[in-house]
């Protein structure tokens, strides 16, 4: 395979290939994953000896109508504004209906955003292979956030002061399930560096499935995560939690949020204890650099982001090349190695320029 | 009485956030109640923090001094119980506007 030949990888179970091996429908598909079976033992032991994780990547042009992509069904729960999860079920695959508008924001945000990584990467599911997706709403009471506990999506009603419900806005629910995927894929710890690429990540495919919803270029969009969640109020600025743009100005009011910490350029990093009070190395707050970074690289590619930065990142997310301690400058190796196998030198320069405006 | 608290974790901050407050005398019954229904000072002062593989989880701490007790607990999204949550909730309803 040359580097100007567009190519995808995955990271590929066994237990696929065991499927295949058997059920696929061409003998040369069977023969096919019989190959990758023998590959993937024989990878394993050398492996193994090596004391090395095991990960096979493949081309996934090879198994491309291969494995129809599974079904992805979706789950709603309400908490009844208690901590009890999953909760009370209230609607599968949108049946019954619900004339609540966090159901039907939630189920619908799950939907959109599952149909974005089938349409976009022919990923099935968080998993890859179909996981049925839960989300709970009215958690606990006035809860101001939504989160991922490693199974499921939560989502609070927000104190209705300076949060609206967290179902609200969709590039939230994208951000809550893309954490399901990173932790399928590269499961980048969480702290410090490689938490904040953790954030970045489910911030950039949770823009992008609202960009896709709305059909909008990177020029179009306006690259804000949370826009609409807060409540406004005159005279301070709540326009959204964080922008991928302009990283630093989503809000400032003094008297009730502060200012958004973000920094754009790694001179702004900060330092910041690994504890609950620190944020972890505050995972929320540096992940405005690789944010911005992958704004400045949707804007070089042009056209919808998810057509070549998009595919870059999930590449770089899934190939298996990114370790779970990854930094910022190991991100950037492997997302400009990327651009390189699927868009060719161009691509990779477009890569290369973006993360240079952020001092990478 | 004297009540403090803090959240971590939690947007837009994500950084801890601490309150503290001199329980007035007309809400000290419902701080009471709370306490007991918690068993508050017999709560570790740790209750784990999140699942391993939680993202954007809370992390809480609330702390009461009582002439001559004082007790923390620290809690989180994944361990807390119902009744500490309630607590939790109450405090920021009625007592944060108060710090």
């Amino acid at each position: 395979m040359t580097p100007d030949v567009p190519c995808r990888c995955f990271v590929v179970p066994p237990h696929i290939f065991e499927y295949m091996a058997e059920k696929a429908e061409t003998p040369a598909h069977r023969e096919l994953a019989r190959r990758a079976l023998a590959s993937i033992r024989e990878n394993h032991v050398k492996r193994e000896e090596e004391g090395v994780r095991t990960r096979i990547m493949i081309d996934a042009g090879m198994l491309a109508g291969v494995i129809a992509p599974a079904v992805v069904h979706r789950k709603v729960f309400t908490a009844h504004n208690t901590v009890s999860l999953p909760g009370t079920l209230v609607t599968t695959d949108g049946v019954p209906a619900s004339t609540d508008i966090t159901i039907k924001e939630a189920d619908a945000g799950a939907q959109k955003t599952a149909d974005f990584y089938e349409s976009t990467f022919n990923r099935s599911s968080v998993d890859g292979q179909g996981l049925l997706l839960k989300s709970t709403v009215h958690y606990s009471h006035q809860y101001d956030n939504a989160f991922w506990n490693g199974s499921q999506m939560v989502y609070g009603d927000g104190d209705a002061t300076i949060f609206d419900r967290f179902t609200k806005c969709i590039d939230v629910i994208g951000h809550e399930l893309t954490h399901g995927v990173t932790q399928y894929t590269a499961h980048l710890a969480y702290h410090n560096q490689p938490g904040a690429l953790n954030e970045s990540i489910s911030d950039v495919f949770g823009s992008m499935v609202k960009q896709q919803s709305l059909n909008q270029t990177s020029a179009q969009a306006d690259w804000l995560i949370g826009a609409g969640l807060f409540i406004p109020k005159a005279g301070v600025n709540r326009t959204a939690l964080r922008s991928m743009k302009a990283p630093g100005t989503a809000y400032d009011d003094p008297t009730a949020l502060g200012k958004d910490p973000q920094p754009a350029h790694m001179s702004q990093y900060k330092t910041l204890p690994d504890t609950p009070a620190g944020d972890f190395g505050g995972v929320h707050i540096n992940s405005g650099i690789p944010n911005k970074a992958f704004f400045e690289a949707a804007i070089g590619f042009g056209g919808h982001a998810w057509d070549k930065a998009g595919k870059v990142w999930y590449s770089a997310l899934t190939g298996g090349a990114l370790p779970s301690t990854a930094s910022f400058h190991d991100f950037r190796n492997v997302t400009i190695a990327a651009a390189n196998t699927l868009f060719g030198h161009t691509g990779a320069q477009v890569v290369q320029n973006a993360w240079a405006t952020v001092g990478l | 009485m004297t009540i403090s608290w803090s959240i971590a974790g939690l947007p837009p901050a994500y950084l801890e956030r601490t309150w503290r407050v001199a329980v007035p005398d007309h809400l000290r019954a419902q701080v009471d109640d709370f306490i007991a229904r918690t068993k508050f000072f017999d709560l570790p002062e740790s209750a784990g923090g999140n699942d391993p593989d939680g993202r954007d989880m809370g992390t809480y701490s609330i702390t009461v001094v009582d002439r001559s007790r004082a007790h923390t607990v620290r809690f989180s999204d994944s361990t807390q119980s119902a009744d500490l949550a309630a607590f939790r909730a109450w405090l920021d309803q009625n007592l944060a506007s108060l710090a």
